[in-house]
């Protein structure tokens, strides 16, 4: 007796018994559509996080002033000290020192309330210099960027962004119009495109100034020669690391610092958020997987009960089959082969629905599904495999029945 | 299984015929069937009953016998060794020339599957295969080939008049007509017997004179047909007539035609 002939024998048994073999099937799928949703979900959120990051700039180093531990274990606060001047902006920019650094832009930063003819707001503003808008990967939606001519100026221009331009001008364009900041009137050149991810919304809600203009108008308490953050350039992002080593020596030698972890400084690249992130979307990708995994578990354990309502129930069957001629391993191949089929009918069609589900949610709600065909080759191994599984303990207890036992029962 | 058993077999069965009964008045030389002091004790937990209590029976090759006797008084125990789904406790059974009283389960079903013909009183047919598979399936369990197998299904059942309800499920068929599909699956593997047990049990009297006739077509055509029963009028139409009574042969005759 072939495989073949084994595996159409058990095909036709779950065909005759079609609502029990339907709804055992139903255990193993909805498992199935779970670990392939739930991880399809998980590779969607990453993959969304990746590029909001990504969407921050591309091979972006950021430099803030402090470090999480300074000398003797005392928390020097990340970003409080004023530690960076124009002074380490100037060597970042000297292309001898630092080759691998493409552009530099200093940057200070405040939240202060701004107002319109017709309303007011309240956002996050920003003085930089014109090589903001490469490194951090800005454009424009209507207007210019501030020019290298306005920051050496200091001229009282802004750049808004979407949320805070359709904040203030709900109605205009608000090119050409007047923002007060902090009592201060600004001509308003540029809108900024919207970084277009819903990760970082908050790349929408701010207004970009000069930072010369910046730190004499809004800032003015501020030390006339420090800044808060430098954002770094690497040319490519196979230079991203040499880049980081580069501008890392460069201003512990400045700052007069031998040793490195004493450094009064902190340099972040996109790597350490990206890891970051994907350590939390992949703790959730296990998580939510653990949990599919259980009702995989449990459909798992409803293939055992029908497979044993199935031997109890073909009892005479068994005893014929086994009075015809056949071994207690044919008995065994038989039912571990129903079972076998069932694990893989409720597989194929779990990740069946799956797909269709991974077509049919993202247009419901926003959030993105990847499914990869590892996570679908996978999902019907594992029906087949918890098929199997859960098919020994039945199977095994058909092939040892006695065929007197089997024949004589009602 | 029990080890004892098989290591006890061996000893026995070196010189079978010298612990055959004198009584037995049938030729031995073309024996299809030979059973020599035959027991089998079922044990309980308490309790340890014997079924059989020394069987000593010869068949021959195309006999027609019939086995009978009330209930518990061992014809079902016998017809499961003679059909070599149980192994005796003490003695030796050779089926057609083989000692099969020490085989092992996997030898055992190989032994069914080519000497032994089952005729059951429940028919015993599966009922979501086509009368031609369901003659198939023991073919089947015998590595024969799929297109060989339906040929010789078609044959078998040819043989029995059902030729015309091959391709019918036996949910579609009256008892007699299931009844013969179990025939014709019983005849298909050309076994050494044909072992009936109360094959008449569930048929109405029409039904189970069409069948006690092919049984005697098939006697005629020279197969070995044994027939257990409790109906005389069942055991009237074979050509020898075995009485059993707790577990022991009371009666052996011939009868005469």
């Amino acid at each position: 007796m072939s495989w073949l002939e084994t595996l159409k024998s058990g095909f036709e048994a779950i065909v005759t018994h079609r609502l029990r073999s339907s709804l055992t099937v139903l255990g193993i799928l909805i498992g199935i559509t779970s670990v392939i949703l739930t991880v399809g979900l998980g590779e969607g959120a990453q993959s969304s996080v990746s590029s909001a990051i990504s969407s921050l700039g591309t091979n972006l180093l950021i430099v803030t002033p402090g470090n999480v531990t300074g000398p003797g274990g005392v928390n020097a606060g990340l970003g409080t000290a004023s530690t960076l001047t124009y002074a380490d902006v100037a060597a970042l920019e000297n292309h001898y020192d630092v080759p691998d650094v493409k552009a530099v832009a200093p940057s200070v930063q405040k939240q202060l309330n701004m107002t319109s003819n017709t309303s007011n707001w309240s956002a996050p503003v920003i003085g930089t210099t014109t090589s903001y808008a490469q490194i951090r990967n800005r454009t424009m939606a209507q207007g210019s960027f501030i020019t290298p001519q306005q920051v050496t100026k200091g001229n009282n221009v802004v750049v808004l962004g979407q949320t805070v331009a359709t904040s203030l001008f709900p109605n205009s364009s608000p090119i050409g119009s007047n923002v007060t900041i902090s009592g201060i009137p600004f001509k308003v050149i540029g809108v900024l495109a919207s970084s277009g991810s819903i990760a970082s919304s908050n790349e929408d809600n701010l207004a970009i100034v000069p930072i010369t203009t910046a730190k004499s108008e809004l800032l003015p308490h501020s030390s006339s020669n420090s800044v808060q953050s430098i954002f770094l350039e690497a040319s490519s992002k196979s230079t991203l690391g040499t880049a980081y080593n580069e501008a890392n020596n460069l201003l512990l030698n400045l700052h007069h610092i031998t040793n490195p972890s004493q450094a009064d400084f902190t340099i972040t690249s996109q790597t350490n958020l990206l890891s970051t992130a994907s350590t939390i979307t992949q703790t959730l990708t296990f998580l939510l997987g653990g949990i599919a995994a259980i009702s995989l578990l449990v459909g798992g354990i409803g293939v055992m009960n029908i497979m044993l309502v199935s031997v109890t129930e073909r009892i005479r069957e068994i005893g014929l089959r086994k009075a015809l001629g056949a071994t207690p391993g044919l008995i065994r191949q038989q039912f571990l082969f129903e079972a076998l089929v069932l694990g893989l009918i409720g597989g194929v069609s779990g990740v069946v629905l799956g797909l269709l589900l991974s077509l049919i949610i993202p247009v419901l709600i926003p959030i993105p599904i990847v499914i990869s065909s590892v996570a679908i080759i996978i999902s019907v191994l594992v029906s087949a495999t918890i098929g199997v599984v859960f098919g020994v303990y039945p199977a095994s207890r058909a092939a040892k029945l006695s065929p007197i036992e089997a024949l004589r029962s009602e | 299984m029990d080890p004892e058993i098989t290591q006890q077999n061996p000893a026995l069965t070196d010189s079978p015929t010298q612990v055959l009964s004198p009584t037995q008045s049938i030729d031995k030389t073309d024996a299809v069937i030979k059973l020599n002091e035959v027991k089998k004790i079922y044990k309980t937990q308490s309790v340890s009953v014997e079924a059989l209590r020394g069987i000593n029976l010869s068949i021959s090759t195309s006999e027609f016998i019939a086995i009978m006797g009330a209930s518990g008084s061992g014809k079902s125990t016998l017809m499961h060794i003679m059909g070599c789904l149980d192994i005796p406790t003490f003695g030796s059974y050779i089926l057609a020339g083989q000692d099969v009283s020490g085989l092992n389960e996997i030898e055992l079903a190989a032994v069914r599957n080519r000497q032994i013909g089952f005729v059951f009183q429940a028919f015993n047919l599966l009922p979501g295969l086509t009368a031609a598979k369901n003659v198939e399936l023991p073919l089947m369990y015998g590595g024969v080939s799929p297109k060989e197998r339906h040929q010789r299904a078609l044959e078998s059942l040819e043989a029995v008049n059902m030729g015309n309800r091959a391709f019918h499920k036996p949910g579609e068929l009256s008892g007699g007509q299931q009844q013969r599909i179990a025939i014709a699956r019983a005849l298909v593997t050309q076994p050494a017997i044909i072992l009936a047990d109360e094959p008449t049990g569930n048929l109405d009297s029409l039904s189970t004179n069409e069948i006690l006739d092919i049984f005697i077509q098939l006697n005629n055509q020279g197969r070995t047909v044994v027939l257990i029963t409790h109906e005389n009028e069942v055991a009237a139409i074979a050509k020898r007539v075995v009485h059993l009574k707790d577990g022991l042969i009371i009666s052996d005759e011939l009868v005469s035609k």
